[in-house]
């Protein structure tokens, strides 16, 4: 297991635009991946499991990547964020 | 009959494999949307209104599983498996739901033609956001095919505007 945390800057969140991006980057590698908001977690590749979550600016996520290409997805996951949320 | 209207949205919905309008107006292709993500259908594959109306009706018959905060996306899930993605105005996030009431919630059971939302329509282009309602199969994968009828007017919660194969 591989995880990182971040701090959403955008301040729409995890809206329908970014989970679609979101599900597409994720969907690029075998490892599962979580989103984790307090209590709750969703399925990365999964669109209205993400946004379910109804992440907003200012929250603190974590990223959880577990599988044979951990490493790689959390590191593509993390450029991802920075990029775009 | 109208008297047993809850009683009956309890029992199973019936799958219709069709996708009604959600206002009235034209239908646009996907492609032709101002947004990349919706152009390039990477939150799948349907079509979009232009709305004439400001009553938004849910598409199919199915379970809501997502009401965004902002109130401009719904999210409803067909009695077999399709997850329908009801997205009203381009860069409507931004509103914080200024313009918008939700008229279901999570869980609640609806019917093609049964209101999701009201939007009004005036204000979200004063606020310069276009006023396209798209309707998406998010899980485009679980059908073999689908047809589309660009054609004429449509009107809402009656006119069929997808219909597919599973």
């Amino acid at each position: 297991m591989t995880e990182f945390n971040y701090i959403i800057k955008d301040e729409n969140g995890i809206h329908a635009r970014p989970a679609g991006m979101l599900v597409k980057a994720a969907a690029a590698f075998k490892s599962s991946v979580k989103i984790k908001k307090g209590e709750k977690t969703a399925d990365g590749k999964k669109l209205f499991g993400l946004m379910g979550l109804a992440v907003k600016g200012g929250d603190a996520i974590t990223v959880l990547c577990d599988g044979e290409d951990e490493n790689e997805a959390a590191v593509a996951l993390e450029k991802f964020f920075s990029e775009n949320l | 009959m109208f008297g047993f209207k809850k009683k009956s949205k309890e029992e199973t919905l019936e799958t219709r494999t069709e996708l009604v309008a959600t206002q009235n107006g034209t239908i646009e292709k996907v492609e032709n949307l101002p947004d990349p993500v919706f152009s390039g259908k990477m939150l799948g594959d349907g079509f979009a209104v232009v709305p004439s109306s400001n009553e938004v009706l849910s598409p199919v018959n199915g379970t809501i599983i997502d009401v965004q905060d902002s109130l401009h996306a719904y999210g409803i899930e067909t009695p077999d498996g399709l997850q329908i993605l009801v997205h009203i105005g381009i860069n409507t996030v931004s509103l914080n739901g200024e313009g918008f009431k939700a008229k279901v919630k999570v869980g609640d059971k609806v019917k093609a033609g049964e209101t999701l939302a009201i939007a009004d329509l005036d204000f979200i282009k004063s606020k310069g956001c276009e006023t396209y309602t798209v309707v998406l199969i998010t899980n485009i994968d679980e059908i073999n095919s689908f047809n589309i009828n660009y054609d004429g007017n449509v009107t809402a919660g009656e006119t069929v505007v997808l219909t597919y194969e599973k």
